[in-house]
Order: structure tokens, then C-alpha cells, then sequence
């Protein structure tokens, strides 16, 4: 199994005119996401690739039985994109765009709890669950069907996660970039129950990085509920204080506050093992799994 | 992005925040002259980004037109931890029955906007809280709900339901709610917000921190920037569509994202260096980008080896390759190159790599090595 999508999940794109909309609908369907439908205002005459083109994600959900969501919209207008897919009733939805403002962020992630809506987070190549569907626009070749969930904040990492268990023939049941930015959709703790319900996935693999405080939420989450097993990366033990690594919400607070070593220790207090370099990840995970 | 004192106070005041009359001086001369108009009873206030001012000796007081002279020199002259003046805000001096705290931020852990009161303004907040966590009152506030009446409740609690006092704080609380949401503030506050021996309340210092992500409808905030204030790498790097991070060691990392480069900088770490400056691609960099990319990391001086990481999903490792190739000329030769490649059509991006006479590298810890041995003038394998 896997979690949040499947074969059987309905797709629609926002932005399906637009070039990164467009050629990416198409890079879903070819990997087999039930794609049905695309919505750009005024563009509705059109079809792409064969797909219905809707002005209002309201009239392609009644007219598709849509269950999700991607974005492929700039970011100064995410907030509304998200809102409107939100109101048409989708229960996931995923935005890829990266320098959203946070204050839109915020309002997004709390209109989306209010309506049981698993938003995922801007500034993320989305999520995939291999070979039933692709949510995203990772380049799916690297990703094998297994028992390890994995969630990460950052792209490049879960790409090289994911490329080194599928190395070692270790697949993954659903694979989610939660995204680099201080205020996300859903965290690691949003998700950790969903993965904990899946029987399919016997290990969960984390990749955190400094800033902020979700990893050491999912550690409390992990070590009071969680039944299947959890490894932690944590990127950026190397990151100055006061310094925003790139991603806008890495960045150690002045005082040490959201450092990777902070975080490591309470991973570990919650008795979560560490993977100390990405290349560990594969192993960790066979000791579980065998 | 940081705006000064002056700037904070200048947006307060658009929106009703009342703020002490003053002018900023951008010389002594200037300094006295505004003086004048306030009969010399004034406070000197050097303007900077960093925090801790007051303690560092930033703000001075005077009393006649020698005081005035005498202590603009001093602070023209000072460094601020570091920072040099180049702004004093001469403000006249206020009454002060009481001061208090109020801010408003981001509650990350919660996600929600976050409002902050304190009876004991003045001092740092952390302090206070640390101290006498009982003189705070921290209130979570749903955005999508927004400030209502009984958010407000535990700060008139705190205040013992004092009317008179309240009628005049309210509005304020209101007031700076608007600008921290309307000009994307990440952080906005006033410490400390006086209670004057008038009666009136005002803002006698200003803090706001704007969101970089809201520039583009920011246009009045970003008037207000002071470019020279930003590392000059960094702000080059801006220019050129690149998020470039300034750090204190040799190696110039490009990558294609921000987690992949941060765990290079960790192996570097490792292995005892250090980066002179991170380079993020982001997804889908053309050659070109990549060329102009290596012309970001050569302004830097400390850079003696470029370290090249990429994990190719939308971004395609021939067109990398092709960049690197392309920019082999103007590198000095005293500057090594190495490369690693993984993910889409790496197989291609080696092939030219290796025509331009680099060996590529599979993975992130073979390339970090590569690197130490390429400063140390070893052989890179």
C-alpha cells in the first residue's frame, strides 16, 4: 500500500496551460497518474494532452470526481490557487512553487487543517508512491516499490536518499517533500500517523534539517505513538547561526536554537536512530527491515 | 531584510503609531542643526541592524549643543559590534512614566502568528522572559481567524483591567497587527512602548523584519533597503537570480539545491574545511546559468577550489556539464574544479566533463575528498 495517493486518486493540474503545467501533466500521466483534468481561468477551450481544461477547479471537480490537487502556479498567486482548491472541497493538494510569503503560508495551512485538506508544501517536488502515482515533478526513474516511507524537507536530499536505497534494491511505499520553507503545509508530524496506519510500511526514514522545531515535534509524536520504526537525517551541522541556508526556513536561530546538533539529541533522547551521513540511510533501513 | 530605527518608526507613524518628533543626521553638522529645532534636550540614537544597540554603548543623551557636538562624534566614530554608523536618529527626549513590550512573529512550532505583551519593556524580551516569564503574556492568533477582542483579554488582564490605560493601548495592539500583516513583517516590535508622563503612549523604538519572500509587493519596504548592508557577494548573487550564502572558508559549493549543498558544507566540515561561499543552481540550470554561476563564486577572493554537486532531477547533468566545460577558460588555473554527478542523464554530463578533462565523481563524500586533495595539490582520483 502507500499513503495519501494512489492508482485510484483522481489528479487535476492548476496552471495546466502554462510551459512547467503542461509538460508536467504530461510526465504524470506517462508514469500512470490517473491525470483527469487541468484548470486555467479563460483557457477553458483548450485541451492539453488530451485533458479537459476547466476555468474554476469547482467545475472540474464536478465534472471529474477530482480527489487532488498540484499547483503549477507562481508564487504571488499560490495563496489563492490553494484557497480555491481548498473551497472546491479537495482533500489534497500540493504546491510546488518556491518563495511563497509566509504570512499567505500561514493562512494557507490553517484554512487547510479547518477542512481536513492534506496540503503539501510549497517548496517541494511533491510527493509520489511508486509505481501507482506521482503527485510531483521528481524524475521518477530512481524511485522502487517497498516498505520505506520517507518524508524530507528538502528535494536534492530525498533524491539522494532515494537513490541510494533504491541501489541497494530497497523500495519505498510513498515518498513526500514536506518543503524547505519555515511555514509548511503538512510536517512530519501531520504524517507520521498516516505512515504508522499503512501496513506496507515497516520503516519510516526523516530527513530534517536546522530551523525551527518539527523534527523535535515528530520526536515527541514519535516516541509516545509511533509503532512502526523511525531513522533521522539531519542536515546542516555545519550551518553558522543567524545564517538562512538557502531554504528559508534553515536557518539557526542566534543562541543555537533549531541547530542540527539540538536536534539530533532530542531525536535520540526519543530513542530515534541517526543516520549521520546519507550514505548510512540503506543500512539502517536493512537492519530494520531483515 | 532589516530596516533601520527610523525607517520602523516611520511606518508606525503612516499608521497612527504615535513616535517622539526627531530627524536623522547623516553628519555632526546635521545632528546640531536638528538639535536645534528640539532646544538640545535630545537623544543621539546610532542606527544599525545588529541587536543589543543600548548596551553597546549606541545611544547617548545630551543636553546642550557641546553634549550634542561631542557625543555625534563619539557615535560617528563608534562600531556597533561591528557595524559602522552612518545614521544617527536625534529624536527629542521623552517624559517616561512606564515602559512596556509589544511585538508580534511567527510562532513556527505552532504555525501560528504570535502576539507578545510585557509590563517590563526596556530590556531584552529573551531576559524577560528568562527572569519573570509571569511578566509576559504570549497569545496565539489564528490567521485565518485574525486579532479579535478576546485575543486581547490576557494583556488587560495584566494590566488589571485598567480602562483609561487600556482605551489608549488597544488601539495600538490593533494598529501594529495591520502593519505586521500588511507589510510582510517576519517580526515587527516596539521596545520600548512608553507610557509618558502625559499620558500618551508612543513607540520609542522600533524593530521590523520583512519577509524577503513578499518583496515583490513591498515596494515602500524596499525603498527603505540599505543595500550596502548585505553581504556584497550575496547581493551580487541576488542579482543573478542565485541564492548565494557568504561563509568564512575556501571552497566555492554549486549545487542544485539548498539540502544538497548544506549536507556538502557538513561533509566539508568532516573533513576539517570549510565553504567560502555556497552557490544554489535551483532546478532546471541551463549551461548559461551555470556559467554565470562560476562568475559569482570567482568575485570571491577566498575561494580556491570549486566544488560541484548535483543530483539531476529536473536539473539535466549534461547541461551542467556543458556550463562547467564552457567556463574552463576563465578560471584560473590555480583554481581546481571537481565535480560529482548523479540523477538525470549523468552518464552524458561525465562523457563531457571527461572531453574537457575533468573526472566526475558518484557521490557527495568521494567529492568532498576530491576537493581537500585538490587544495593540498594532491592528484584528485
Amino acid at each position: 500500500m502507500s499513503i495519501i495517493i494512489d492508482k485510484n486518486t483522481k489528479v487535476i493540474v492548476q496552471g495546466i496551460t502554462g510551459r512547467e503545467g503542461s509538460f508536467h501533466a504530461k510526465l504524470m500521466k506517462l508514469y500512470g497518474t490517473n491525470v483527469v483534468a487541468g484548470v486555467s481561468p479563460g483557457k477553458s477551450e483548450e485541451d492539453v494532452h488530451g485533458l479537459p481544461v476547466f476555468d474554476t477547479v469547482k467545475e472540474a471537480v464536478n465534472k471529474t470526481g477530482a480527489d487532488a490537487s498540484i499547483l503549477f502556479v507562481p508564487p504571488r498567486f499560490t495563496k489563492d490557487a490553494v484557497l480555491e482548491a481548498i473551497d472546491a472541497g479537495l482533500k489534497i493538494v500540493v504546491a510546488v512553487a518556491e518563495g511563497i510569503p509566509f504570512h499567505d503560508m500561514l493562512y494557507c495551512r490553517n484554512y487547510a487543517f479547518k477542512n481536513n485538506c492534506i496540503l503539501i508544501g510549497p517548496n517541494t517536488p511533491g510527493i509520489i508512491s511508486p509505481n501507482k502515482s506521482k503527485v510531483g515533478f521528481m524524475a521518477d526513474t530512481i524511485y522502487k516499490e517497498g516498505s520505506v516511507g520517507l518524508i524530507s524537507r528538502s528535494a536534492t536530499l530525498s533524491y539522494e536518499a532515494v537513490n541510494n536505497l533504491s541501489a541497494e534494491e530497497i523500495g519505498q511505499s510513498t515518498v513526500i517533500g514536506i518543503g524547505g520553507d519555515p511555514v509548511q503545509g503538512a510536517t512530519f508530524k501531520d504524517l507520521l500517523p498516516m505512515f504508522d496506519e499503512d501496513p506496507d510500511t515497516k520503516v519510516v526514514v526523516m530527513i530534517g534539517e536546522i530551523g525551527g522545531s518539527d523534527e523535535e515535534e515528530a520526536a515527541a509524536y514519535i516516541k509516545d505513538n509511533m509503532k512502526t520504526p523511525v531513522i533521522a537525517f539531519i542536515a546542516g551541522e555545519a550551518a553558522p547561526e543567524g545564517k538562512r541556508m538557502g531554504h528559508a526556513g534553515a536557518i539557526v536561530s542566534p543562541g543555537g536554537e533549531g541547530s542540527a546538533e539540538y536536534k539530533k539529541q532530542v531525536l535520540t533522547e526519543a530513542k530515534i536512530e541517526i543516520a549521520e551521513k546519507l550514505t548510512d540511510i540503506p543500512t539502517l533501513c536493512k537492519k530494520i527491515l531483515n | 531584510m532589516k530596516i533601520y530605527e527610523y525607517q520602523a518608526k516611520q511606518i508606525f507613524a503612516d499608521n497612527e503609531i504615535e513616535i517622539p518628533v526627531g530627524k536623522v543626521a547623516l553628519s555632526v553638522e546635521e545632528a546640531v542643526r536638528i538639535s536645534a529645532e528640539l532646544d538640545y534636550k535630545v537623544a543621539l540614537k546610532a542606527q544599525v541592524h545588529v541587536g543589543g544597540r543600548g548596551k553597546a554603548g549606541g545611544i547617548k543623551f545630551a543636553s546642550n549643543k557641546t553634549e550634542v557636538e561631542e557625543l555625534a562624534v563619539e557615535l560617528f566614530n563608534k562600531k556597533i559590534k561591528g557595524e559602522i554608523v552612518e545614521r544617527l536618529l536625534v529624536e527629542a527626549q521623552q517624559e517616561i512614566k512606564e515602559e512596556l513590550y509589544l511585538g508580534l512573529t511567527l510562532n513556527r512550532t505552532k504555525k501560528t502568528d504570535t502576539l507578545i505583551f510585557s509590563r517590563s519593556g526596556g530590556m531584552d524580551i529573551e531576559e524577560v522572559a528568562a527572569e519573570n516569564p509571569d511578566q509576559i503574556v504570549t497569545i496565539d492568533i489564528d490567521p485565518v481567524l485574525g486579532l479579535q477582542g478576546f485575543h486581547l483579554t490576557p494583556i488587560a488582564k495584566i494590566l488589571n483591567f485598567d480602562k483609561n490605560l487600556l482605551n489608549k493601548l488597544i488601539p495600538i495592539v490593533k494598529k501594529l497587527y495591520f502593519v505586521y500583516k500588511n507589510y510582510d513583517c517576519l517580526l515587527v516590535e516596539i521596545n520600548p512602548l512608553a507610557i509618558l508622563e502625559d499620558g500618551r503612549i508612543k513607540a520609542l523604538d522600533g524593530k521590523l523584519e520583512m519577509d524577503d519572500n513578499a518583496r515583490y509587493r513591498q515596494e515602500k519596504l524596499l525603498d527603505m533597503w540599505d543595500e550596502k548592508k548585505e553581504d556584497q557577494l550575496e547581493l551580487i548573487g541576488r542579482q543573478e537570480g542565485f541564492v548565494v550564502i557568504k561563509l568564512n572558508g575556501d571552497v566555492a559549493i554549486i549545487s542544485n539545491g539548498a539540502g544538497l549543498a548544506i549536507s556538502t558544507l557538513d561533509s566539508l566540515q568532516r573533513h576539517g574545511k570549510t565553504a567560502a561561499n555556497i552557490l544554489d543552481l535551483s532546478g532546471g540550470a541551463t549551461a548559461e546559468k551555470v556559467k554565470r554561476a562560476v562568475k559569482v563564486v570567482l568575485k570571491d577572493s577566498d575561494v580556491k577550489a570549486i566544488l560541484f554537486n548535483i543530483f539531476g532531477g529536473i536539473t539535466r547533468c549534461e547541461e551542467i556539464a556543458q556550463g562547467v566545460s564552457e567556463s574552463l577558460n576563465e578560471v584560473p588555473a590555480s583554481i581546481p574544479i571537481v565535480c560529482r554527478m548523479q540523477g538525470t542523464n549523468r552518464d552524458q554530463g561525465i562523457e563531457i566533463l571527461k572531453c574537457a578533462g575533468l573526472n566526475a565523481a558518484t557521490d557527495l563524500e568521494e567529492v568532498v575528498e576530491n576537493v581537500v586533495k585538490a587544495i593540498q595539490g594532491g592528484e584528485v582520483g
